[in-house]
């Protein structure tokens, strides 16, 4: 339906939502989750088994509303301007909160470092404990973050300017980039000689990048999905909030990294 | 006095209808408004931005990467080889605050992190629950 046609008898721009049952769905399966989460982390028989079962409910929920919300988008013409608009303020607002979340992780650090307990010996990292050298694989790690914040931006504003090809190949270079990275932090995990059970260094470090290498994953999977939609003619010059939203994500990630690895792995070593 | 009127009435009514022939504009039709001139605007503007970051693309993120590999490479050599002169895992201090246990984690054994290394890992069977 173009905008015109919609005009004749929709007196507004905004789009009114039909029915659907995953709002109700996702509501469920997170108060699910996080109830068997913390059950199981007070050893509750089974209670991991109950976690994995609502982490697979979330994500199918999840997956089955915005394949919805990409149909309303893409093919039934509800995403006018102003409803990108609200989209767009959707996507700043979750970010805003997720940079708190990091800066509540990053108060963890700062609250252990910066002042080391008795216990720690008084000094961080404590003694006994071999932090991973920055300049080894966190810098190369650091370089491909970057880089695919090039990447990306030489995508999106091929896409910008209507140029399919160019749109292609930035998006899977970054997306081959971001790929690169959690491999190489997964290679760093399995040889570092401390743990999460290392004492408040082992926490705070693996807390800290465990997130971020979990955020990594989510970025990589958001930008291969706004891939999948340029190769699949979804996304236009002028119409693609979902790739947005996408860098968005993948540019705060970045940013997250840069004081993860000032804070934590240079100035925490 | 009947068709004075009339006339009056369907004045306003003709010259709309002139009007709107003269005004008429077909959707297709590209016009200059603020609208149109800057989404054209932001297509220029991203030619050269997206030639931009493909130069940056092609000739700064390979070498960048190539040597951040390099020193990564490097180092990691220099890691292990000292390592390998480091006395071996069970002779080393552990510290109170090393390898904590104070539940059974919910895979494998129960004993061992998420991602275990028997080789850099020191494995303390007296914490074992």
């Amino acid at each position: 339906m173009t905008n015109l046609i919609r005009s004749n008898f929709q007196d507004h721009p905004f789009h009114l939502v039909s029915p659907s049952p995953w709002p109700l769905f996702t509501s469920i399966s997170l108060l699910n989750l996080a109830t068997s989460a913390a059950l199981s982390m007070h050893n509750f028989n089974n209670g991991y088994i109950l976690t994995i079962l609502s982490l697979i409910l979330v994500i199918s929920s999840m997956s089955f509303w915005f394949r919805d919300v990409i149909s309303e988008g893409t093919f039934l013409g509800n995403h006018t301007l102003a409803v990108q608009k609200g989209l767009n303020i959707g996507i700043i607002l979750f970010i805003v909160s997720e940079a708190l979340f990091f800066l509540a992780i990053f108060w963890a650090f700062f609250h252990s470092a910066m002042a080391p307990s008795v216990e720690l010996g008084g000094q961080w990292p404590p003694l006994g404990i071999e932090p991973v050298n920055p300049f080894e694989l966190p810098l190369l790690n650091t370089v491909i973050l970057l880089s695919s914040g090039a990447t990306i931006t030489y995508g999106h504003h091929s896409l910008i300017h209507g140029d399919r090809k160019g749109a292609l190949y930035g998006t899977i270079a970054t997306v081959l980039l971001a790929i690169i990275f959690t491999v190489f932090q997964g290679i760093e995990y399995n040889v570092s000689s401390f743990t999460i059970s290392d004492g408040a260094f082992g926490t705070c470090f693996f807390f800290g990048t465990g997130f971020h290498g979990f955020h990594v994953i989510i970025g990589t999977i958001f930008l291969s999905v706004a891939l999948w939609r340029v190769f699949d003619y979804h996304l236009t010059d002028n119409h693609h909030v979902g790739l947005e939203g996408g860098i968005l994500y993948w540019h705060f990630v970045d940013v997250v990294w840069l004081f993860l690895y000032i804070a934590v792995y240079y100035w925490g070593s | 006095m009947f068709p004075q009127r009339q006339l009056l009435r369907a004045a306003p009514r003709f010259s709309a209808q002139l009007r709107a022939q003269a005004q008429r504009r077909l959707a297709s039709t590209e016009t200059e408004n603020s609208f149109v001139r800057e989404r054209r605007h932001v297509k220029e503007h991203a030619k050269a931005t997206a030639e931009l970051w493909r130069k940056i693309s092609l000739y700064a993120v390979p070498p960048a990467m190539i040597l951040a590999g390099i020193n990564a490479y490097n180092l990691w050599n220099e890691h292990w080889e000292h390592w390998s002169h480091l006395p071996p895992l069970e002779e080393r201090v552990e510290y109170p605050y090393q390898n904590i246990r104070t539940r059974n984690f919910p895979w494998g054994d129960g004993d061992k992190t998420l991602f275990w290394n028997e080789k850099v890992n020191y494995h303390n069977k007296d914490k074992a629950t």
